[in-house]
């Protein structure tokens, strides 16, 4: 089985159990959206699959060979984390330098045009970058890296609307050109929603939906209309939950809708990020 | 294994403190010498003199690399893919090479020294560090004084800087707690508790028995260096093996 296997992960912090019982595939070439309230256990995950920390038990595999301690397996990984693991004295372009070292097929001219495009100075220390262009400057290196895999930890924190969107231009450019398997896990859902392919939702610890985004899209919808009669058609129904407005409500639902609806009842898609939230309320 | 990586990464990492650090031991020489002369030159009846030491700096220089060796590589190493095999192999590799690089270096530099000693009317001179702890031999050329104090010197800086690497990464390790204890428990224990337990209750017969087997696993008693080299091997492989036993199982602090 090509792609990264996570079986059976489990991993505590003292009481707290920030994974149970993971299991999922990251498979090739494809972009997921690693979706998770505050303290989910997404940022758990990706730290287990690059080496940072292990697994209380479980395992994870790259191509059928286990990640853990293997330099081989992990300089085809990168993870851009919202800690910042780069020395603060640091400059920008010893960095860039250092990052080829590490990764060879790391492109130091497409970082230097990409530093450009964002205006980074590559002179600056790490310690010297405000939070949004410290971002930037993991970005500029996640996305000239050129491994197979690279993650994502909130990669958009403390950036403008207009870095964010040239961003999004530039992932989705350079996925154009050559896939690759990114796992994007951000709170901006909407933003990320028509980029991945792949969903990949942590409740608690669980992992309790990973399929491509197009059919989980598919398999709910919403009804809205007078009260009463929105709670005689979810009857019995998967219903993920409700929002009243007076005498109107809405419900959200799994499952297939019927062609036909009951008079005064409207059906329609759900986006992603309302998904999301009745997913992991409660 | 990624160790060219991490063993360039790790070197880089020492080179400007090196650098600043001969630096300033050159500056100090210099000023030590000038100011020395001039002062003899003016009063004749002054006959100061400075004794630099050798190696003793370059020890502490080392122990204190050591202790700034684990934190901030670890993390770098570490979002770059490297395995904590790799981290720590290369770390050896680089705590060799620096301590053979300043073992020679300081060796050139006493060498160096006394040659210029003369010039500044002797106002400055070296010890070995060698000579610190045993007894030139009489027999000894100045050849086998060099390799000795070379062995000797190279030995000791990678006990240290191994010991340095160790305790930075305990600390690393350990929680908010445990810090507190072995920063302020341990030395006190050490430095405080066991020599009053020692002198009211064992008539110091610990401390006695302590420096006394220091003594002759350094073969200080005998005269010895290459038993110090020995021992000192002896105790960086021994120390470095717990810091792989504790390094290979260490998470990344977020």
């Amino acid at each position: 089985m090509k792609g990264i296997q996570v079986r059976n992960v489990t991993k505590t912090f003292g009481k707290v159990t920030a994974l149970e019982q993971v299991s999922v595939i990251f498979e090739p070439g494809k972009i997921y959206g690693l979706l998770g309230r505050n303290g989910a256990g997404k940022s758990t995950l990706l730290n287990i699959i690059t080496n940072r920390i292990f697994p209380d038990c479980g395992e994870v595999t790259l191509d059928e060979e286990a990640i853990q301690e293997r330099d081989a397996l992990l300089g085809k990984i990168y993870l851009m984390s919202e800690k910042t693991f780069y020395p603060e004295s640091m400059r920008v372009r010893e960095a860039f330098h250092w990052t080829k070292m590490f990764y060879p097929d790391f492109d130091q001219a497409y970082a230097e045009r990409l530093a450009a495009q964002f205006a980074l100075d590559t002179g600056k220390r790490v310690k010297a970058l405000s939070t949004g262009f410290l971002s930037i400057f993991k970005l500029v290196i996640a996305l000239s890296v050129n491994t197979p895999y690279v993650f994502l930890d909130e990669p958009v924190l403390g950036l403008d609307a207009n870095n964010r969107d040239l961003f999004y231009k530039i992932l989705i450019e350079k996925y154009s050109e050559t896939p690759f398997t990114m796992i994007i896990s951000t709170h901006l859902i909407d933003e990320v929603a028509n980029v991945i392919e792949d969903v990949v939702i942590i409740k608690n610890g669980r992992v309790i939906c990973a399929e491509p985004r197009e059919t989980l899209l598919e398999r709910a919808y919403t009804v809205s209309g007078p009260a009463a009669v929105v709670d005689t058609f979810t009857a019995g129904r998967d219903v993920l939950g409700v929002e009243t407005l007076g005498g109107f409500r809405l419900a959200y639902l799994m499952g297939t809708a019927p062609d036909t609806l009951p008079k005064g009842l409207e059906k329609a898609p759900v986006d992603l990020q309302k998904l999301f939230i009745q997913l992991t309320n409660v | 294994m990624n160790l060219q990586g991490s063993f360039r990464y790790q070197l880089a990492d020492h080179k400007k403190s090196i650098f600043i650090f001969y630096l300033i031991m050159f500056g100090l020489y210099l000023l030590f010498c000038v100011g020395l002369w001039i002062d003899r030159a003016y009063d004749q009846e002054i006959n100061s003199t400075v004794n630099l030491g050798e190696g003793m700096t370059t020890l502490i220089f080392l122990f204190v690399s050591g202790l700034c060796s684990f934190k901030e590589n670890f993390g770098m190493l570490t979002q770059n893919g490297v395995s904590r095999k790799s981290l720590l192999v290369g770390r050896i590799l680089v705590m060799a090479t620096i301590c053979l690089f300043m073992a020679l270096v300081d060796k050139v530099w006493y060498f160096v020294g006394s040659f210029l000693s003369p010039l500044f009317d002797d106002a400055v001179k070296q010890t070995l560090f060698l000579d610190l702890l045993y007894h030139r031999s009489a027999e000894d050329s100045m050849l086998l004084l060099y390799i000795k104090s070379f062995f000797f010197n190279y030995a000791v800086y990678f006990a240290v800087m191994s010991a340095g690497f160790l305790i930075t990464v305990i600390f690393y390790r350990l929680g908010k707690l445990g810090k507190l204890i072995a920063g302020a428990g341990v030395p006190a224990l050490f430095l405080i508790v066991l020599p009053i337990v020692d002198f009211q209750f064992f008539a110091g017969e610990i401390s006695r028995n302590f420096w006394s087997f220091v003594g002759r696993v350094l073969g200080i008693h005998s005269g010895n260096p290459w038993c110090a080299v020995a021992t000192c091997l002896v105790v960086s492989v021994g120390l470095m093996t717990i810091g792989w036993i504790l390094v290979r199982r260490v998470s990344l602090h977020e």
